[in-house]
């Protein structure tokens, strides 16, 4: 199955859906779309992966790239994601404590906290 | 290793998809768990596709061997590459995630040399 990515502008916060599986075949096309919404000055960024099927170590290094980028414009990238399966995966690596991960994109979009509260170096 | 399922493929990013599906299909029969089954799909999907980077990096077009053994007590996938590359540090995040998710994980030499050969087990 092929990624697919669509985003939407909601008030303030740029919700990029994806869906399918996140890979080292697929994850490039997620960081061109990421790098692209960044260029053009979107930099609150809401990635709602409830339709992500798999997600590898190359989708997290796309995301945590995603991360870099709109905090170097002191923007946010949340992730909505309910997911065990998925959880496990920031769970394992210690991702859980860089990204906000918000179970459904409604608490996503309600955070206004600022988000640095981990390092991605 | 013995093996039951052995796959081979060219080291190609869209091909790690099939392996992945093939040790799960091979797990489930097994009667792994579906706990077991989400680390296994993610612990061979990292380990192959760290085979691509690792063949692509050094321009080795022989393919990536995927060896599943499901009759010893423990369930042992074997992905060996012909990467002459040696253990690199590149690598080691995709290693130390698949070292979270296996029971067992083992790094040997493989026909290029160093790091060629990911073998991996989940007690049953």
């Amino acid at each position: 199955m092929e990624l697919s990515v669509t985003s939407r502008q909601e008030g303030d916060r740029t919700v990029i859906a994806v869906a399918g599986e996140i890979d080292v075949y697929t994850a490039p096309s997620l960081r061109e779309r990421l790098n692209e919404l960044v260029a053009s000055g979107h930099y609150d960024l809401v990635v709602d992966m409830e339709g992500v099927e798999f997600l590898d170590s190359t989708g997290l290094g796309v995301l945590v790239g995603g991360l870099k980028r709109v905090r170097s414009h002191d923007g946010s990238l949340r992730l909505v994601c309910a997911q065990e399966k998925i959880l496990k995966v920031f769970r394992i690596t210690g991702l859980t404590k860089v990204f906000p991960i918000h179970p459904t994109l409604t608490e996503a979009l309600a955070d206004t906290s600022s988000t640095p509260n981990g390092s991605v170096g | 290793m013995a093996h039951t399922v052995a796959l081979s493929f060219q080291p190609a990013a869209e091909h790690v998809r099939t392996a992945r599906l093939v040790a799960v299909a091979v797990a489930r029969r097994a009667g792994l768990d579906e706990i077991r089954l989400d680390e296994v799909r993610l612990a061979v999907g990292e380990v192959c596709a760290r085979a691509v980077r690792r063949c692509q990096q050094t321009a080795v077009l022989a393919p990536v061997l995927v060896e599943i053994d499901d009759v010893s007590p423990a369930f042992e996938v074997r992905v060996t590459d012909g990467a002459a590359l040696g253990d690199d540090e590149d690598e080691q995040i995709a290693l130390a995630l698949v070292r979270g998710l296996a029971d067992a994980v083992g790094v040997l030499d493989g026909p290029g040399g160093l790091g060629g050969v990911v073998r991996m087990s989940w007690d049953r």
